[in-house]
């Protein structure tokens, strides 16, 4: 399958950014292959055969190292036209493996496998001390990750919402605050996506060519979780509003560039209209007013905070005065499916974790690792069964089709309750571990206690269980879902 | 135009009018059994209706006059089957199971033969087959040569739970064969005409759960049977067993996901009183029962469509192939409770049609391969552990 040659500056802008990356990695993996080789010496322009002198026996563990590392793509057939032609060389390979040739369904990926294995490494660091990992957003910006998102046609990945969630699940079992606060920027521009209109392009452009990341705030103290019943309030003024309110759990905040929240207009009937804004982070109207500090994803910067006089400019406005439940209710498959990719691959993890460790493991009183006792063997069992199901029902609404959703609140529940489901079902996985494990999977060394820690946000990513459950059971007995009062009439 | 009786042969519209059919005979056994209440009505009307709408025969090549259906599509139709009656479904559910995966995967000439008498009317049944059991050296049934030697052989031992018995026209054996001129005991399987009380006992098992399956267990006293029976021996069985194996639990985890849908059904209509249809209690149950059938049938059609990985090993295709059942019937059973917990007490006698889904979804579980064998083998797999090896654990 041909990919499309870019046909904006845009889209080749985008692409040279992730060919450039491309053979920064493909230079290492030259490197490891052949250690005699200068590194001085790897130019874009060298061919593999010919300047560099790889033989047949080299040029198989090339590409057997760039297959672990990197895309699916078809490089054998790619290496054995372009060894004919003489074309062979590093510039060119690299562009393959940036998505300028054929298959890259999986190009996101296996970007998120090669970043996992680094940010795992630093994930235990994170977590300890709260920060915010700004050294592995600057590995995501420059790999050309946080372009996932942005439509192709517009210069960026243009990746599937199964791609997407496929290469989030990998991310977070590498660290899941990472995964959770680039998820804000992710999603979000998957609900972009059916905004219509060009008011949108320099939030694109600011991507691309700058490396901004959105980070996203509808959540406020107060509305436990019924983000629609946002407190904050817009007014209208010359040129644009006055917004006023606080916002809680704003994910990414600490390294956003882009601002995505929610406020209500008052209408002239008083009526709370609720409407979105994505703007530029501003200089002044907004301040942290409590810094994240919780038990489990740690470092993801979900601080809290206040709006005071924020003058926004309508041009930052999206969507109309009320339609902003409606935009993200026919786009909550974004949001929903690629949170609880993030989550399911806190489980993932912790099962791969358990597999290793229960293999190696010994102690004094049994005779071979502790594998082989049946105890282990059936709680791994019962985890992997969990995560089965997880993922048939998480990749199931994943490749749904969602653009033709005839019923946007009927899309939102189902959306919904995959979603608890699925974060139940990691939060079981990952309890399942923590016995596995047992005690040394409770200390500060193991990566176990802090999965359980982070899995267990998955139970409290809005809309809550008991919301989720009242709705589906309402919407079962064909009840309205928000009359008041809502029970016992 | 199609003309008015004459039988479509496109295929979708086929199988639009094959699940019409399934839905009708459904609606009609339930019926039936709720006007009878008799929880021992015979197997052979549902199995006779079946038949009349053309559904143990929808495995069968299009030109026998089959649909040639999918794994996907056998679900679907036991999944509704069962909502009508589970023993029914159990009992369809090994005939579409060895339909199904022998087709293309039986030996000459019993394939053909099979497909044939599967047209005319044929009914295959089959004991439990556990997983497990055959990595560890079973099953309990042997084949050996006939003495004098003539071209069959001798089947020996006990089938547990065989569905369907006395309606079943064939019944598959997975057997062990013990040869005594070769040193390996190769895994056979051998599709035979229901045999008699000359060479065999058939002792019926009655419960409360799937009371009208017309289960038996079987013991087998030197049966006779032709080399033209067998539909796999030897090298290629194995992997015939495996898509056998992946064929059953499927189609087994279906009735339980029909059962259990059928619970949601009937919790629904309860909740729709004046006197629950306001309360929390009875909304959360309801979406929490939404939410178990739906992560229970993306799992059931995930595994539908998913491809057997032919690099694994008899250990791991067996534990990919039952991990759906484990969680299914495991679930149906927390649905149909959370649908009692909302009809109440007062409406689930005895007689109703929600205490027989809770009687009949209680065997699930039970049924091979059972949930600590299915743990140990899928948990085996899973840390790289030979499920065959010894010893068995410490």
């Amino acid at each position: 399958m041909a990919s499309h040659p870019p046909t904006t500056r845009r889209e080749e802008s985008a692409e040279n950014r992730r060919a450039q990356h491309a053979l920064e990695r493909l230079r290492s993996i030259l490197l490891a292959v052949d250690p005699r080789l200068d590194v001085t010496e790897l130019a874009p322009h060298m061919s593999l055969t010919q300047d560099l002198g790889l033989d047949s026996l080299r040029l198989n563990e090339l590409l057997e190292r760039i297959h672990r590392a990197f895309v699916h793509v078809d490089l054998a057939s790619w290496l054995m036209e372009a060894t004919r032609r003489g074309q062979d060389t590093l510039a060119g390979l690299a562009r393959v493996l940036a998505g300028g040739g054929p298959p890259r369904s999986d190009f996101f990926v296996a970007l998120a496998r090669s970043h996992a294995a680094t940010f795992a490494e630093r994930a235990r660091a994170c977590d300890e001390s709260g920060r915010f990992p700004h050294q592995s957003f600057d590995e995501l910006i420059a790999s050309g990750y946080t372009t996932m998102t942005v439509p192709r046609h517009r210069g960026g990945g243009g990746a599937s919402l199964e791609e997407m969630c496929r290469a989030q699940e990998i991310l977070a079992g590498g660290c899941a605050s990472t995964a959770f606060a680039v998820n804000m920027h992710l999603h979000a521009l998957g609900i972009l996506e059916l905004v219509e209109g060009s008011s949108i392009d320099w939030i694109y452009d600011a991507i691309l060519d700058e490396g901004a990341l959105i980070a996203g705030g509808f959540s406020e103290p107060g509305v436990g979780g019924n983000w629609w019943r946002t407190t904050s309030r817009a007014i209208p003024v010359p040129g644009g509003y006055r917004v006023q309110g606080t916002k809680g759990f704003f994910t990414g905040y600490p390294r956003s560039e882009l601002l995505f929240l929610s406020a209500a207009i008052v209408d002239e009937r008083g009526e709370s209209e609720p409407v979105g804004f994505l703007l530029p982070r501003p200089s002044q109207g907004i301040r942290v007013v409590a810094e994240w500090s919780a038990s489990g994803m740690r470092a993801t910067g979900s601080h809290t905070l206040e709006l005071d006089e924020l003058f926004i400019e309508s041009r930052y406005q999206i969507g109309g005065p009320g339609e902003l439940p409606i935009l993200f209710m026919r786009a909550a498959h974004w949001a929903w499916c690629s949170f609880a990719a993030v989550f399911v691959g806190i489980a993932g993890a912790a099962l791969e974790h358990v597999r290793r460790s229960q293999r190696e493991r010994t102690l004094r009183v049994v005779d071979r690792p502790l594998a082989h006792l049946p105890g282990i063997q059936f709680r791994v069992a019962e985890m992997q069964v969990k995560l089965a199901a997880a993922r048939a029902q998480l990749y199931r609404a994943a490749r749904s089709e969602h653009r033709s959703t005839p019923d946007p609140l009927q899309h939102y529940l189902d959306m919904s309750l995959m979603k608890m489901t699925v974060c139940r079902l990691a939060h079981e996985i990952v309890t399942l571990a923590v016995e596995v494990e047992g005690g040394s999977g409770y200390t500060s060394a193991s990566p176990i206690q802090r999965m359980y820690r982070d899995v267990t946000a998955g139970l409290l990513v809005p809309p809550l269980a008991d919301v989720t459950l009242e709705w589906a059971g309402k919407q079962a007995l064909g009840l309205p879902l928000f009359s008041e009062p809502r029970w016992g009439s | 135009m199609k003309h008015e009786g004459t039988p479509t042969t496109d295929p979708a519209e086929r199988w639009t009018e094959l699940r019409r059919h399934a839905q009708a005979v459904a609606a009609a056994i339930e019926a039936r059994h709720l006007d009878r209440g008799d929880p021992g009505a015979p197997l052979r009307d549902s199995l006779a209706s079946l038949r009349r709408a053309g559904i143990p025969a929808m495995n069968g090549p299009v030109e026998m006059g089959g649909l040639a259906a999918t794994l996907a599509q056998n679900v679907e139709i036991l999944r509704i089957v069962a909502r009508g009656c589970g023993s029914t479904a159990w009992a369809l559910a090994n005939h579409c199971a060895l339909t199904g995966a022998l087709r293309a995967n039986a030996e000459e000439p019993l394939r053909s033969r099979l497909l044939a008498a599967v047209r005319s009317g044929a009914f295959l049944g089959m004991g439990t087959v556990d997983p497990l059991a055959l990595l560890r050296g079973g099953p309990d049934v042997t084949v050996t040569p006939t003495p004098g030697g003539t071209r069959g052989v001798d089947i020996d031992g006990v089938q547990p739970l065989v569905a369907a018995f006395e309606a079943c026209t064939h019944i598959a054996v997975v057997a062990r064969s013990r040869d005594a001129s070769t040193a390996a005991d190769p895994l056979t399987l051998l599709v035979v005409p229901r045999p008699g009380r000359e060479h065999a006992d058939a002792a019926p098992l009655r419960w409360s759960a799937m009371p009208r399956s017309g289960a038996h267990i079987v013991t087998f006293r030197a049966l006779p049977a032709s080399l033209d029976d067998v539909a796999t021996a030897g090298e290629p069985a194995p992997r015939v067993l495996e898509a056998l194996q992946r064929w059953t639990y499927l189609c087994l985890s279906a009735v339980f996901l029909g059962l259990a849908e059928r619970a949601y059904e009937l919790a629904v209509d309860a909740g729709r009183g004046p006197r629950l249809r306001t309360m929390p209690g009875v909304h959360f149950a309801l979406g929490r029962m939404r939410a178990q059938l739906a992560s229970m049938e993306a799992l059931l059609f995930d595994a539908c469509a998913a491809r057997p990985c032919s690099d694994d090993t008899p250990a791991e295709a067996a534990a990919q192939a039952c991990l759906p059942k484990v969680y299914l019937t495991n679930e149906a059973v927390r649905v149909v409770d959370l649908a009692l917990e909302v009809i109440g007490a007062s409406e689930c006698s005895e007689r109703s049609r929600v205490a027989q889904i809770s009687h009949d979804v209680r065997l699930g579980p039970l049924l091979p391969i059972d949930g600590d064998s299915a743990r140990e083998l899928i948990g085996k797999a899973t840390l790289g552990i030979n499920p065959a090896s010894t010893p068995r654990w410490v």
